[in-house]
């Protein structure tokens, strides 16, 4: 993670305390992508992109990889399955019904 | 007690999403159904409790990874990450951008990101620390906001945030591994003897792995690598 010494280090003369240098964009990498930064970071991150073709790279591969990590983890439900719940929910609202009958039977 | 149908409407299309994470939680087909199956049933029990209108995805995922906490976690499988702590960060980029050999003119990001199968992918997950591989999960596949992932396992923000980090670096090694079997990276280097199958299927075993520099030290290259 990124210093307040390091931070100011890479600001170089410019006074913006928005101006974000690459270790500042590689530290914020995954909140950018994670959409955890405030408008105000976000906006900074990106105005760095638009001029350092490295780090643009780095937040596209890391981008991809994590698309790529859930498009590859999909299953699916097996039929059985499914028919297996929908068995169990279905007895469980019998089970259900009997148990508000026994219930009325109580009062005689 | 809830209507099923009305139940059923809220709920259905989560099932497979939600059998996609019992099955990386569990690691284990059997367990998944097993798991699923009860928690629609607890989730239909509280059904009643559920307000119209409120996140049911993270309400499902709640009772699933509850369910999975208390009923389906086994003693042998809790957290060992003595071999994540050295993973520098942005470890498979850096790996692509050194070690690629294959050029056919894509680039090698494309070409490695492409490579890997769904086996390989689901085999990476599944094969961390039980804490960090629901991190990851909830965050990378699911899609869900730290915040929500938060509530779903009970753990500060900060937490959940250092575990989907840590998570994902771990990831990234297991797939640098498997694009080395592959033939698409050079395997030189600290990890590069390290039999990529292996690794990825026991990485709860691979404490002893070679070890790479402390990442302080790695830390103040970084940026000069990627950057240039």
């Amino acid at each position: 993670m990124v210093t307040k010494g390091e931070k100011q280090s890479g600001s170089g003369s410019r006074k913006d305390p928005e101006i974000v240098n690459c270790r500042e964009a590689l530290a914020k990498l995954y909140s950018f992508l994670d959409g955890t930064l405030t408008d105000t970071r976000r906006e900074a991150v990106k105005r760095h992109l638009d001029e350092c073709s490295p780090c643009v790279s780095a937040y596209g591969f890391e981008a991809e990889l994590k698309h790529m990590l859930a498009s590859k983890c999909k299953d699916h439900v097996p039929s059985r399955l499914a028919d297996r719940i929908h068995g169990a929910l279905v007895e469980e609202e019998r089970k259900e019904g009997l148990g508000t009958k026994e219930d009325l039977n109580t009062d005689e | 007690m809830a209507d099923r149908a009305h139940f059923m409407a809220v709920t259905a299309d989560h099932m497979d999403s939600l059998y996609t994470a019992a099955l990386r939680m569990t690691r284990n087909p059997s367990d998944a159904e097993d798991l699923i199956q009860e928690t629609y049933l607890k989730a239909y029990r509280g059904f009643d409790g559920y307000q119209d209108g409120t996140n049911v995805r993270a309400w499902l995922y709640k009772i699933l990874t509850n369910t999975y906490i208390n009923s389906y976690r086994s003693a042998q499988r809790r957290p060992k990450t003595t071999g994540m702590d050295n993973i520098e960060d942005l470890y498979l980029f850096k790996k692509v951008k050194e070690g690629f050999i294959a050029n056919n003119g894509r680039s090698a990001e494309e070409e490695v990101l492409e490579s890997f199968t769904d086996v390989e992918v689901k085999e990476a997950i599944e094969s961390l620390p039980e804490s960090f591989r629901i991190a990851v999960l909830l965050s990378d596949v699911e899609g869900f906001s730290y915040k929500e992932i938060a509530e779903i396992t009970g753990v500060p923000t900060g937490t959940v945030m250092s575990r989907i980090y840590r998570g994902r670096k771990a990831i990234q090694k297991s797939l640098h591994d498997y694009a080395i079997a592959r033939g698409l990276l050079d395997g030189h280097g600290p990890e590069g003897s390290v039999d990529s199958r292996q690794a990825g299927r026991n990485r709860d075993r691979e404490d002893g792995s070679p070890s790479v520099e402390p990442s302080e030290s790695l830390a103040s290259t970084q940026v000069e690598r990627v950057c240039g």
